[in-house]
C-alpha cells in the first residue's frame, strides 16, 4: 500500500481525512476534483494509519462498550472481542440493493432450508469508513437507502422474508468529479466536510510525484520502509489527538461566532454548525492544544461550509465566503 | 437506542403538537413532517417513538418501515422455513400486521415505491389487509397509525397519496433576520442566534453522554405522558355539535378540497386539540387550528401557508372580490409577495389548487392541455402548434397564467393518460437499472433472475417426503443439466454455489451433509420486476442574456415555464435548468423532481451579457449525454427558452453549420425538443422561429400565451 505520508501536497484533503479518523463524529469528507489527483490513493492509504480498538467479532464489528448499539448477534449471546483496526469499506457504484443492505443467505436457504441473514455492506461499514468512489454516479434508489442508514445510524432490513436490524454508523467518504453531475443536496449535507483537490501545478512537485510513484512501483516494500518513520510519527500524533480531544473545551463565544457565521452564509439545517465545532475541536487536539482558537474555527468552517450554501451557477452573486470567514472568525 | 428526548427538541411547537395529537387520537391516521435537510425530522421521529414506547404502545407495536421494504415484508407472506421443513403453508406476519393496534414510523416516506405506498394507504383505510400470493389467501385486521417524515425539497408525494395523510406540518425554518440596525430585527437576529447556540450546546451534551442527557428530561417525559393519558380519557367524551359540523363544512367548502377525507380528519384533529388543551368540547379556534394541520396538503400546490381564519364565510366574499381584481396582477414579484402574504385570499387558494388539479384534468379529457398532436413522443413537427384548446376552469382561475398548467409535450395516447399521472406513471421495466419491486413469471426466457422469488416458489412446491432426514436426491442438479437454464444460472450468483455442490454430487450423490433441501424446477424460475420512473427528463435551457432582460418579459417567461413545471409536477417528470449568458452555459439545477427547486432557481435568475445560444445548445446536449450514462432509457426533452438572438459563435463555426450539427445530435441522442420563443411586441425578428424550423422542433410562442390572458 502506498504510504499516506508519501502523498505530495493535497494538504487540505489529507488533513480532512486525518481529522475524521481521529473523530468519526465529524461526519465524513467529500473529495471533489478531477481524475488522477490522488483521491483514491489517499483514502486507501488511510487504512494503515488507523489505530486498533476493541471490536466484537460479529458481522457489524460492534463496540463492546456500548451495549445499546449492539447487533442481534451480540445481544443473543457471548461474542468474542478482539483488537481490530478501523477499515475502509468500499461501496462500488454498481452495488445492488441486496448487497448494500444485506439479504437472505442463499446457501443455508438451499442446503438447510434455513432463513439466515447475510449481512451486506452497511453491516461491514459499521464503525468503519464507507468509501464511495464517484459517489455522484450512484443510482437514486441506492442513495435513498444510504441516506436512510446515515440518518438513523441503523440499517433496518425488511426484504424478501428477512427482517433484521443492526447498527450502521459509518464515516462517509466520497469522491466525485463535479463535471460528471451533481449530488443530491441531502446527500451533500451528510458529508461533514468538503475539500477540493486540483492537480499539482508546481513543476518541482510534479517531478517529485513522478519520482515517488515510480520508486513505489519498482519496490513497494522498500518504499514503504522509507516512510516508516513518517507513518509512525503521524500515527502517534493522531493517537495523542484522540486522547486530547476529550479535554478540548469551547466557550459560549465560540458557539456564538459559529452561529453568526452559519447564519450569514445561509446554510440550511443544523449539521453545518455542529460540523464546524467538532472539526475545530479535533483540529485543536491535532495541533496539540486543549483550547479552541479562532484559527481552528476559521479553518474548519472553510471545510464544512462550501457544499452547504446555495450557489449561483455563474458565480456572479455568490457570497464572498472568504471575507465572511475572516469577518466572523479572525477580525471579530 | 439513543434517541434525543422529545421535550429537549427546541422550537418546532407546531410539529411537536401534531405528533402528540396523533398519540392522543390515533384516528387521525398519520402525521407527516416536512422539512429541509438537517431540520431534525429524523430526530423528532425517533424521539416521539421513544415517548410512545411503554404506556401507549408495546415496543413490538412500534414498527419501523425502512425504504428498502418489499411487499412480502409489508403485508406478510408464506413462511419459507416452514414450507421447506414441514411442507406447511404458514403465513409469516408482515409489518402492517405487527403494527396492528400500534404505530408505524416511516422516515423518507416519499422514497418508498408505489406498490408499497398503495398498500400502506389502502390497508390503513380498510383497517384490514388482504394477502393473495403464492397460493395463500389471508385476511387480517390491521389498524394502525403512522408517523412519517420527508424532505420538502425532494420529490413530493402524489396528490392521491397526500390525500391519505392526516396531518402535515412543516418544521421550523431557520429565522433569517439580518441585523440591519433596526431594533426589532436586531432582537430577532439575536434570539435566532441564541437558539442556534443553545441547540449546539445540547446536541454536544447529548453526544458526549446521552444517558445523563436523557435523565435530565425524565420529569418532562413523565409529565407529557400524563398529559397524553388524560387527554385520551377526555377525548372519549367529546362530541361535536351541529354548529361545529356546520363550521367544518364551511371551511371545507371554502378551501375546495376534493373528496371527504379532509372533513373527517379535520373533526378528529379538532377533537384531539380540544382534549390536548384539557377541554371536553370543541371551540371554533380548535377547528381553525385543525384546518391548518389537515387541509393545506389537500388543497393546493404543496406546500404553502394558508390563513384559515380568512377562509370563514366572510373570507369567501372577500375572496371573490380579490379574484376579480386578480387579473391586473401581472408583475411577477408582486404576485409572489401576495402568495407569501399570510393573509392569502381565497382566489389565490383556488388558483393554487388548480395548479395541481389542472393537469389532473387528464381525467376529464385533458381540457387544459394543448399539445403537439403527434402521438409519438420523439416525433417532431416543424409546423406551428395547433390552436390551443382553452379551458374554462372553475372559479375562472385560469384567467391568470399561474393557475393553469400546460403541457407542451405529447404524453402518449388518451387511454394511457387517464391512468397515467402522478407516481403511477412509473413503468415496470426489465432493464438492468431501477429498483426491484417484485418478481414476475418470465415470458421469454429468464433475463434477470430473482433469486429469492425463485427459491420461494421452489419452497412452496417442496414436499418433504419423510421429514428432514429423508434421503432425497438433489433434484436441482438433475434439472439444471439442460443448457439454457445453466446459462441463466451462470449469470447470477447461483453459479458458484451450484458448481461446488455439483462437483460434490458427481461422485457422492447422496452425501448427506451437502444434500440441498430444495429442488428448483423450470416453473419456479422468477424474474425481477424492476421499477423505473416513467416521467420524462426535461432540461430547460434558459436564455439569461441581456436581451431577455426586460422585466415584463422575464416575468412572462417565468409564468409560462412555471405552468409547464406544474404539468411536470403532475407527471412526475424530472427537470433540470441550464442557463446561458455571457460566454458560458452553466447548469443551474441538476435533474430533480422538486418543482419547488426549479421555481426557486428561475426566480433567482438574473439576466445580463451576450447570448451564446449555440454554445448553450451544445452544453445542453453534453449534459444530457452524461445523464444518459446514469439513467438508461430515459425520455429526454430539451426546452429552449429564448428569443433566438445568438451573438456568440464558438470556434469559427458557421451559425447554419452549427445548427445542422445540433440537429444531427438531437436525432442521434433521441432528444425531443421544443422552442419557446420569448419574442413579443410589434417588431419581430423571428429568430427563434427560424431556429426551431432548422432544428425541426416544436415551436411555441410566448406571445400567443399572452394574448389569451
Amino acid at each position: 500500500m502506498y504510504p499516506f505520508t508519501a502523498i505530495v501536497g493535497q494538504e487540505e484533503m489529507k488533513r480532512a481525512l486525518v481529522l475524521n479518523v481521529i473523530n468519526p463524529a465529524i461526519g465524513g469528507v467529500l473529495i471533489q476534483g478531477e481524475r488522477g489527483t490522488g483521491k483514491s490513493t489517499a483514502v486507501r492509504a488511510l487504512a494503515e494509519l488507523m489505530g486498533e480498538r476493541q471490536t466484537k467479532c460479529c458481522p457489524c464489528g460492534c463496540d463492546p462498550e456500548s451495549p445499546d448499539l449492539w447487533c442481534p448477534e451480540c445481544r443473543a449471546g457471548e461474542v468474542r472481542v478482539e483488537d481490530r483496526k478501523m477499515k475502509v469499506v468500499n461501496l462500488p457504484i454498481s452495488t445492488t440493493l441486496d448487497r448494500l443492505v444485506g439479504s437472505m443467505d442463499i446457501e443455508s436457504a438451499i442446503l438447510e432450508g434455513k432463513k439466515k441473514f447475510e449481512p451486506g455492506i452497511l453491516a461491514s461499514a459499521n464503525r468503519n469508513i464507507l468509501y464511495v468512489d464517484e459517489v455522484n454516479l450512484l443510482e437514486d434508489h441506492i442513495v435513498d437507502v444510504l441516506l436512510d442508514a446515515a440518518a438513523s445510524g441503523e440499517n433496518t432490513v425488511e426484504r424478501e422474508g428477512i427482517s433484521y436490524r443492526h447498527p450502521s454508523r459509518f464515516i462517509l467518504v466520497g469522491t466525485m468529479n463535479p463535471e460528471e453531475g451533481d449530488l443530491r443536496p441531502q446527500l451533500l449535507d451528510r458529508f461533514g466536510l468538503m475539500v477540493e483537490v486540483r492537480a499539482e501545478k508546481d513543476r518541482e512537485r510534479r517531478v517529485e510525484i513522478m519520482r515517488r510513484r515510480l520508486s513505489y512501483e519498482a519496490d513497494p516494500v522498500g518504499f514503504f520502509a522509507d516512510f516508516e518513520k513518517e507513518q509512525a510519527a503521524l500515527k502517534a500524533k493522531m493517537e495523542q489527538a484522540r486522547v486530547r480531544l476529550k479535554e478540548v473545551v469551547y466557550s459560549e463565544e465560540h458557539l456564538l461566532k459559529i452561529a453568526r457565521f452559519v447564519t450569514s452564509v445561509r446554510a440550511d439545517g443544523h449539521r453545518a454548525d455542529l460540523s464546524i465545532l467538532k472539526t475545530a475541536m479535533t483540529n485543536a487536539a491535532f495541533e496539540g492544544r486543549s483550547a479552541l482558537e479562532d484559527e481552528d474555527l476559521y479553518y474548519s468552517a472553510s471545510l464544512a461550509i462550501p457544499h452547504r450554501i446555495p450557489r449561483d451557477p455563474f458565480g456572479e452573486h455568490n457570497l464572498d465566503t472568504e471575507t465572511l470567514l475572516r469577518e466572523c472568525f479572525i477580525d471579530a | 437506542m439513543r434517541s434525543y428526548p422529545f421535550s429537549a427538541v427546541p422550537g418546532n411547537e407546531k410539529a411537536k403538537t401534531a405528533l402528540l395529537l396523533l398519540c392522543i387520537n390515533p384516528n387521525i391516521g398519520s402525521v407527516l413532517l416536512l422539512g429541509k435537510k438537517g431540520s431534525g425530522k429524523t430526530t423528532l421521529l425517533q424521539s416521539i417513538k421513544e415517548l410512545i414506547v411503554g404506556e401507549l404502545a408495546d415496543r413490538s407495536k412500534c414498527v419501523d418501515l425502512p425504504t428498502n421494504v418489499t411487499l412480502d415484508r409489508l403485508l406478510g407472506g408464506v413462511s419459507f422455513e416452514s414450507a421447506i421443513r414441514t411442507g406447511e403453508k404458514k403465513v409469516e406476519r408482515g409489518l402492517l400486521s405487527l403494527a396492528n393496534g400500534g404505530f408505524l414510523f416511516v422516515d423518507h416516506i416519499n422514497l418508498l415505491p408505489d406498490p408499497i405506498l398503495n398498500n400502506l394507504f389502502l390497508s390503513q383505510e380498510n383497517r384490514f389487509l388482504m394477502l393473495e400470493r403464492e397460493g395463500i389467501a389471508h385476511r387480517e385486521d390491521s389498524c394502525f397509525s403512522f408517523f412519517a417524515a420527508m424532505n420538502g425539497e425532494d420529490p413530493a408525494l402524489s396528490g392521491v397519496h397526500l390525500d391519505h395523510i392526516g396531518i402535515s406540518v412543516f418544521l421550523d425554518e431557520e429565522e433569517i433576520a439580518e441585523d440591519d440596525g433596526v431594533e426589532s430585527n436586531r432582537e430577532k437576529a439575536d434570539s435566532a442566534l441564541r437558539m442556534k447556540v443553545e441547540r449546539m450546546k445540547s446536541m454536544m451534551d447529548f453526544e458526549r453522554d446521552s444517558h445523563t442527557f436523557q435523565m435530565r428530561y425524565e420529569d418532562d417525559k413523565a409529565a407529557l405522558k400524563m398529559r397524553i393519558a388524560s387527554a385520551k380519557k377526555l377525548l372519549a367524551h367529546i362530541r361535536m355539535t351541529e354548529e361545529d359540523f356546520a363550521f367544518v363544512a364551511d371551511l371545507i367548502e371554502a378551501s375546495a378540497c376534493p373528496g371527504h377525507r379532509g372533513e373527517i380528519v379535520l373533526c378528529e384533529v379538532a377533537k384531539a386539540i380540544a382534549a390536548y388543551r384539557g377541554r371536553d368540547f370543541v371551540l371554533e379556534s380548535d377547528v381553525i387550528e385543525a384546518a391548518e394541520y389537515t387541509l393545506p396538503h389537500r388543497m393546493n400546490h404543496p406546500f404553502k401557508t394558508v390563513d384559515f381564519t380568512n377562509l370563514s364565510a366572510e373570507g369567501r366574499k372577500e375572496g371573490e372580490r380579490a379574484e376579480d381584481s386578480g387579473e391586473d396582477v401581472q408583475d411577477f414579484a408582486q404576485e409572489r409577495e401576495q402568495c407569501g402574504d399570510s393573509r392569502q385570499s381565497l382566489a389565490e387558494t383556488v388558483e393554487e389548487r388548480s395548479f395541481r388539479t389542472g393537469g389532473d384534468s387528464d381525467e376529464s379529457g385533458g381540457a387544459n392541455d394543448f399539445e403537439d398532436d403527434s402521438p409519438g413522443y420523439g416525433k417532431k413537427s416543424s409546423s406551428p402548434n395547433p390552436a390551443p384548446r382553452h379551458s374554462v376552469g372553475e372559479g375562472g382561475s385560469d384567467e391568470d397564467g399561474e393557475g393553469q398548467s400546460i403541457s407542451i409535450f405529447s404524453r402518449g395516447t388518451k387511454k394511457e393518460k387517464s391512468l397515467g399521472y402522478g407516481r403511477r406513471r412509473r413503468l415496470v421495466s426489465h432493464l438492468d437499472r431501477g429498483r426491484e419491486v417484485g418478481s414476475l413469471i418470465p415470458r421469454n426466457g429468464v433475463q434477470d433472475l430473482s433469486l429469492m422469488a425463485t427459491l420461494r416458489a421452489a419452497a412452496m412446491d417442496h414436499r418433504p417426503l419423510h421429514g428432514l432426514n429423508s434421503p432425497e436426491p438433489p433434484g436441482m442438479m438433475g434439472f439444471l443439466k439442460s443448457s439454457k437454464e445453466v446459462e441463466i444460472i451462470e449469470s447470477t450468483g447461483l453459479k458458484s454455489l451450484l458448481n461446488s455442490s455439483e462437483r460434490e454430487n458427481e461422485r457422492n450423490f447422496y452425501e448427506p451433509q451437502s444434500r440441498p433441501l430444495l429442488r428448483i424446477k423450470a416453473e419456479h424460475l422468477r424474474e425481477k420486476k424492476k421499477e423505473t420512473t416513467g416521467g420524462a427528463r426535461i432540461l430547460f435551457l434558459v436564455d439569461g442574456s441581456a436581451s431577455m432582460g426586460a422585466r415584463r418579459r422575464m416575468s412572462l417567461v417565468r409564468r409560462v415555464v412555471f405552468s409547464i413545471l406544474g404539468d411536470s409536477y403532475v407527471h412526475r417528470d424530472f427537470v433540470a435548468v441550464m442557463i446561458f449568458k455571457g460566454q458560458d452555459a452553466r447548469t443551474a439545477l441538476p435533474f430533480t423532481r422538486s418543482m419547488e427547486r426549479a421555481r426557486k432557481c428561475l426566480e433567482a435568475l438574473r439576466t445580463g451579457g451576450r447570448t451564446p445560444l449555440i454554445l448553450g445548445l451544445r452544453e445542453a446536449l453534453r449534459f444530457l449525454k452524461l445523464d444518459a450514462l446514469k439513467n438508461k432509457n430515459p425520455r429526454y426533452e430539451l426546452v429552449l427558452v429564448s428569443d433566438g438572438k445568438n451573438n456568440v459563435l464558438p470556434d469559427h463555426m458557421d451559425f447554419e453549420e452549427s445548427l445542422a450539427d445540433i440537429r444531427r445530435r438531437l436525432d442521434a441522442e433521441k432528444v425531443g425538443m421544443t422552442v419557446i420563443d420569448t419574442e413579443s411586441g410589434f417588431m419581430r425578428l423571428g429568430y427563434a422561429k427560424k431556429i426551431s424550423e432548422k432544428l425541426g422542433t416544436s415551436y411555441f410562442s410566448i406571445d400567443k400565451w399572452e394574448s389569451w390572458m
